[in-house]
């Protein structure tokens, strides 16, 4: 499954992923989301945030 | 009266403060029985479904001290441990009250003393064998907490030649706050206490640090000395787990955009967490920022959510 890298535009192949599964950008470092299988589609991963408590 | 609320009412309003949890621990056993679940008491902590050993819930139902009138207002159920922790528990266990075909695989404990020294999750990972973790702590119900901070709790103690005010010479009061000056550089610290006169001062430090980010404390000489009274590792789940790729699938399953949360508390996860090796990660409905404060509350929408999206990650985690 081939797809561009939303942040640096690499093109990314990938074989055996799961819906919704996080994967890295081999090329920029950043944290990808798999949004769909059919059409194979990448989005960046959700956000980071600091949270006070438990 | 709506049947998944029915728990968490009942549980916010049995005051539980850590050393006085009985009455608590046996409202979750009894409830959890008519249910259909296995649920026994040991050592003040309920177990449920013990011989489930593929998944782990760990939740608490002690609180911290104050009382919050028990009231459901606009929509929200107020009350001391409807966030921290008793509703991600009661959220937890109405999801495997779903669940009946999985009851055997997954296992939940309420411990009693989360708020107090987290005596049971230390005898936990000394004894129980190493599984994936879902810590039931307040990270919304479409967030997932991937870490934790870590605590260092220390004293120090300085002590300098008695001094004239005319002398340059530094007073042990000047030199302790210049030393926690110098920590706070690098390390968010919090003064809890402190003691003394111009010739013996002693400070009593609750440092909290990020993984990978240890607190630089100066070393001890003859005049300063120092004790660490506790050091809870900080935890940072690995975002790349199928656990985390199952709650992101569960979020977005029931119309949530996930957000992951790195705490600045700490919970039981930093103490699983620094020995098993099994992915872990914390989840639970409820505002983590009203923890400990007198406007604890928590949504019953957002309660229900949890509900749902514990149910959803469960059943595909056991896919």
């Amino acid at each position: 499954m081939n797809n561009e890298c939303p942040m640096c535009g690499c093109v990314l192949c990938y074989t055996n992923v799961e819906l919704n599964e996080l994967l890295p950008c081999p090329d920029c470092g950043s944290d990808l989301e798999v949004r769909s299988l059919d059409p194979f589609t990448l989005e960046m991963a959700p956000l980071e945030r600091e949270d006070w408590g438990e | 009266m709506d049947e998944d609320i029915e728990l968490l009412k009942d549980l916010v309003s049995t005051p539980s403060v850590t050393g006085n949890t009985k009455e608590a621990a046996q409202l979750i056993k009894s409830w959890c029985i008519s249910h259909g679940m296995d649920a026994e008491v040991t050592d003040g902590a309920v177990t449920v479904n013990p011989c489930g050993e593929e998944l782990l819930l760990l939740g608490h139902f002690d609180t911290v001290p104050g009382g919050i009138p028990l009231r459901i207002e606009n929509g929200e159920l107020w009350g001391r441990g409807s966030v921290d922790a008793k509703g991600p528990l009661c959220a937890a266990l109405n999801a495997l009250k779903g669940l009946p075909e999985l009851r055997d695989r997954v296992s939940l404990v309420g411990v009693p003393d989360e708020e107090g020294s987290s005596e049971t999750a230390y005898r936990l990972r000394r004894t129980m064998k190493e599984r994936p973790c879902i810590i039931l702590e307040p990270s919304g119900w479409d967030g997932i907490t991937i870490s934790y901070n870590g605590r260092l709790l220390v004293e120090i103690e300085v002590t300098t030649p008695p001094s004239h005010s005319g002398h340059d010479i530094p007073f042990s009061t000047e030199v302790a706050l210049d030393i926690l000056d110098r920590i706070r550089i690098t390390s968010k610290a919090r003064l809890l206490e402190v003691h003394g006169d111009i010739t013996r001062t002693r400070l009593k430090l609750d440092i909290r640090y990020p993984p990978d980010e240890r607190p630089v404390l100066p070393q001890g000489t003859e005049t300063v000395s120092i004790r660490t009274l506790e050091d809870v590792k900080p935890y940072r789940s690995d975002k790349f787990s199928w656990l985390v790729r199952s709650f992101v699938k569960a979020i977005r399953a029931s119309g949530g955009d996930p957000v992951f949360k790195r705490k600045t508390g700490t919970a039981d996860m930093n103490v699983l967490g620094e020995v098993w090796s099994t992915p872990i990660i914390a989840f639970g409905p409820g505002n983590g920022g009203l923890d400990h404060t007198d406007e604890e509350r928590i949504s019953l929408d957002e309660y229900r959510k949890g509900i749902e999206v514990l149910r959803t990650a469960i059943r595909d985690i056991l896919s």
